[in-house]
């Protein structure tokens, strides 16, 4: 065979090594990593991590447009090895993305009703400062008045579960925060009342000793 | 043969080109990570709430540049030219930065005017809670406020993490809390802020000094929004007080039971002293008085109070402390009490008035809500 010939050949097999090797788009592949990725989403990856969840967004679109590149070309070239190894990438953190979203939740869930149990733990001090309160002419008014504010405390906190049902775990943290806040204020000013009522006691108490030393 | 050869080589070369073409392919320009980084910054601000239609405009901008890349990493090496896109993203990345201040500074703005209204509305909560102490108004009106206090102090942690939106919607919840606490303080006060009432109340208070003045008498005025008792000798004063009063002391005694303190011009028909007083020493007034009765039947026929409502009485200056609350009566502490009793005698004038001055604490209180509706 002469030189001329083999060249030929040679290109020829070079073009069936082409065609037979042409590459097809990794549907399956860009299938999976689109489901892992919304369903991150319906997880509520935007809503627990949503710096994370736009990350793993665009890790797709640039898979996506990887393959578009492919696409693009001329047939004999096409090559979606790289485009594959982004697409598993994209998939494999929108798996963690969702696994990480659930975990997130659960602890903003356990947050939220841990901060309503403070929250009612410390209406329930409140009050049972308020029964302790001095009662004389003097503090009837103030004691009114901080009934009425436990009262408010109280109305405001079926608010709290209502934001834990809606999975408004933030604000229900932020709500129950303030309750308990209040709730925190209303005590220590009545304990306040109790110490001046109490040191009152004692100074009549060491005047009249003083009298009857005399 | 040769010729062959020469037909052999002609179809390899394009081959081969294509073949290096096609592994050769040069790197997409690198401004393009600066603008990703750039719309990462701008969804973590937020810009799509913000700014939606400047950022979704950045947004399809992007996208477009990215499919113009597509298309050039598309093509043979040799044909790849990327200089229009290097533009675009010079172009982008500018609009993508002044987008990003333009939405820190919105939200700087927005931050800030949320923290004013809030400042505003502690406020507005904290005269609203002197004068709920200062009235005792009721549960109602320290649920409302409490409530309110509630709202602001979320509205505070959403600044805090940049939910404008919802902190915008905890100030308006509180705001209109606030409103609903201050509708219920404000009817009791309104007459501290009156010209004509105090006009009225002042004149009783002259007439009292000058009947001091003529006949050379004690008598007694009771201010109210002061909560003070002043003693007059020969018109002149001899010494004033702290008191305590009715729990809803700053109404007018309408009816037995309403905890007010009545407001008008009394005499003393009683002195009792130790040990004939449950609060150390008291002197009775002679309320009700004519006045009285008409208010009071005027009241029960307008149907502003209960049919079966009695007048009240037995209105006492006691002694007890400045700082009770009392049911109606005028309370001194025990050693202000030891001097006024001896210095005064039955058919001592005791004048009980709301206000002498229009710049009185309630009606600056008042003013104070007026400046932050």
């Amino acid at each position: 065979m002469n030189k001329g010939v083999r060249l030929f050949l040679g290109c020829l097999l070079i073009a069936v090594v082409f065609v037979a090797g042409c590459a097809k788009p990794p549907t399956e592949d860009i299938d999976a990593a689109n489901s892992a990725v919304e369903s991150a989403k319906s997880a509520g990856a935007e809503k627990y991590l949503p710096n994370n969840a736009k990350t793993v967004s665009d890790d797709l679109s640039a898979a996506m447009d990887e393959v578009k590149v492919q696409d693009g070309k001329f047939p004999l070239f096409r090559k979606y090895d790289k485009a594959k190894e982004l697409l598993a990438s994209a998939k494999g953190s929108a798996e963690k993305l969702k696994t990480d979203t659930a975990a997130k939740k659960e602890e903003a869930k356990k947050n939220a009703i841990a901060s309503k149990e403070e929250a009612n733990g410390a209406i329930a001090n409140a009050k049972a400062m308020l029964e302790k309160a001095p009662k004389g002419k003097e503090s009837k008014s103030d004691i009114e008045a901080m009934t009425g504010d436990v009262k408010g405390l109280e109305d405001s906190l079926p608010d709290v579960q209502k934001s834990i049902d809606g999975e408004d775990y933030d604000g229900a943290v932020s709500k129950a925060k303030s309750i308990k806040e209040k709730a925190d204020a209303v005590s220590s000013q009545v304990q306040q009342a109790i110490e001046k009522v109490e040191a009152a006691k004692k100074a009549k108490e060491s005047k009249k000793k003083k009298k009857g030393k005399k | 043969m040769t010729r062959f050869l020469n037909y052999g080589r002609a179809i390899a070369l394009p081959f081969i080109i294509l073949f290096f073409s096609a592994c050769n392919s040069s790197p997409p320009p690198p401004g393009i990570k600066l603008i990703e980084a750039i719309d990462f910054e701008l969804h973590k601000i937020d810009a799509i709430k913000y700014a939606p239609d400047e950022y979704n405009k950045f947004k399809v901008n992007l996208r477009m540049l990215k499919d113009k890349i597509v298309q050039e990493e598309s093509k043979l090496s040799f044909l790849k030219n990327y200089e229009s896109i290097q533009k675009n993203i010079g172009a982008i990345s500018g609009d993508g930065k002044r987008l990003l201040i333009a939405i820190n500074e919105d939200k700087s703005k927005r931050g800030k005017k949320i923290s004013d209204k809030i400042k505003k509305l502690e406020d507005k909560a904290g005269i609203i809670n002197k004068l709920t102490l200062k009235v005792n108004v009721g549960a109602s009106t320290r649920k409302l406020l409490t409530k309110g206090g509630i709202a602001l102090s979320e509205a505070k942690a959403s600044i805090d993490i940049g939910r404008y939106d919802s902190a915008m919607e905890k100030v308006e919840d509180a705001a209109a809390l606030l409103n609903g606490a201050e509708k219920l303080v404000t009817p009791i006060l309104k007459r501290y802020s009156q010209n004509d009432i105090i006009n009225k109340w002042r004149k009783f208070v002259r007439d009292t000094i000058d009947e001091s003045k003529r006949k050379k008498m004690a008598v007694i005025v009771v201010d109210k929004a002061e909560r003070t008792l002043t003693l007059y000798i020969n018109g002149k004063i001899l010494q004033t007080f702290n008191i305590g009063f009715g729990r809803y002391g700053y109404r007018d005694k309408l009816f037995s039971g309403d905890d007010a303190t009545p407001e008008g011009r009394y005499k003393i028909i009683k002195k009792s002293g130790r040990g004939e007083s449950k609060y150390y020493k008291a002197l009775l007034l002679d309320y009700p008085n004519q006045e009285d009765r008409k208010e009071f039947l005027k009241a029960k026929k307008r149907g502003l109070i209960s049919k079966n409502a009695r007048i009240g009485g037995l209105i006492e200056i006691h002694g007890g402390g400045e700082e009770s609350t009392t049911n109606g009566c005028i309370a001194l502490e025990n050693n202000h009490m030891d001097e006024l009793f001896d210095k005064v005698a039955i058919g001592t004038p005791v004048t009980i008035v709301g206000a002498t001055s229009i710049e009185n604490e309630l009606y600056y209180g008042l003013k104070g809500l007026e400046g932050d509706s």
